[in-house]
């Protein structure tokens, strides 16, 4: 199944604070870990990473800096701040309580929803 | 050497990018991305040529990337931005002066342990613990706890390709044996083939009888752990 949205959907920054919440990475490797891991849901162009990440520095989330990687190339690797591990909290929170509401009608709950 | 089909992307990317001074910094972000999807396809067993043009295919299109981009990277916030850094440096030499530091401060920017006042210091351990990342050799030194639970982790940063370090903070996630983890905090890190360098993490867990320096970047994997006296001493 392939979801070709680009990197626009609600649950991006989820995905990308959550990877960067593990280890610093470039963009090459947010990009394949997001491949690998979706088991290529996530058909999406990759340039459009770029902004979004850019975004998320600019909103203080992430920092970066330039490292080598295993092949001796410098990379700009990715970092997540304090800021940005309060961000993915309260994005996981979001995401939990979407993720049931939508459960909730797909099993035909009434009230589904409501608050 | 860029495929000329490369060039054009990225220059249909740049083009859109008014704040001149990043197009440096973007350009060649996105040039190792390509090249390093290139890697992947010829890896998989493409033809060069063709490696290279789906790797720019996979990146999307570039007038939108550098429209979105642009949007990021726009003259106001950029120049803000420029002012804010020189503003900061004005205000911290400012302080240094106003605060009759001269020559002191100086001394302290070689030797980070002398900035801490010894009336506030819980405990200090000297510790001799090396790792290498890259080219570059951190050894840290000194592990010095204050009453107000901050921590500071001070080290010298080697080049041991001498050709000057980065100037780059590579100290890693920092954590406790209590299973905490410290985001909150500074890190300084003065350019130079051999620099003194300090990670100042605050809220540090009094408690706490290990601390856990961890790196896990892309080979530059290593984990330190230091005991501390906390616990016995915990105020």
């Amino acid at each position: 199944m392939n979801i070709d949205k680009g990197l626009l959907g609600g649950s991006t920054v989820l995905m990308l604070l959550s990877l960067l919440r593990e280890r610093d990475r470039y963009g090459y490797e947010i990009i394949r870990e997001l491949e690998l891991r979706s088991d290529r849901t996530f058909q999406l162009k990759e340039g459009t990473l770029y902004p979004v990440l850019h975004r998320l520095e600019n909103d203080g989330y992430l920092k970066s800096y330039l490292a080598k990687g295993e092949t001796g190339k410098e990379r700009k690797y990715y970092r997540i701040t304090a800021a940005g591990v309060r961000q993915l909290a309260e994005e996981k929170q979001a995401w939990t309580a979407f993720a049931a509401s939508v459960n909730r009608v797909v099993a035909g709950e009434p009230n589904a929803f409501a608050l | 050497m860029p495929s000329p089909c490369r060039e054009q992307f990225l220059q249909e990317v740049l083009l859109r990018i008014k704040f001149r001074r990043d197009r440096a910094a973007i350009r060649s972000e996105l040039e190792a991305h390509i090249a390093d999807r290139a890697d992947y396809y010829a890896a998989q067993g493409d033809d060069e040529a063709q490696a290279e043009r789906r790797a720019i295919d996979a990146m999307g299109d570039p007038i939108r990337l550098g429209v979105e981009l642009n949007r990021q990277h726009s003259p106001l916030v950029g120049w803000v931005w420029q002012i804010t850094n020189k503003l900061v440096g004005v205000f911290v030499v400012l302080n240094a002066l106003v605060l009759g530091m001269g020559l002191s401060s100086m001394t302290s920017l070689d030797n980070p342990l002398a900035e801490i006042p010894v009336s506030e210091i819980v405990y200090q351990v000297d510790v001799d613990e090396t790792v290498k990342l890259d080219d570059t050799v951190i050894h840290f030194t000194h592990i010095v706890y204050e009453r107000n639970q901050t921590l500071h982790i001070i080290y010298e940063q080697f080049d041991a390709s001498l050709r000057g370090a980065r100037g780059m903070d590579l100290v890693g996630h920092i954590s406790d044996n209590l299973g905490n983890t410290y985001v909150d905090g500074t890190g300084s890190a003065p350019t130079g083939w051999r620099a003194r360098c300090q990670r100042t993490v605050t809220g540090f867990s009094s408690r706490a009888e290990m601390l856990i320096i961890t790196s896990a970047g892309y080979n530059r994997a290593y984990q330190v752990k230091i005991a501390l006296p906390g616990g016995s001493k915990s105020e």
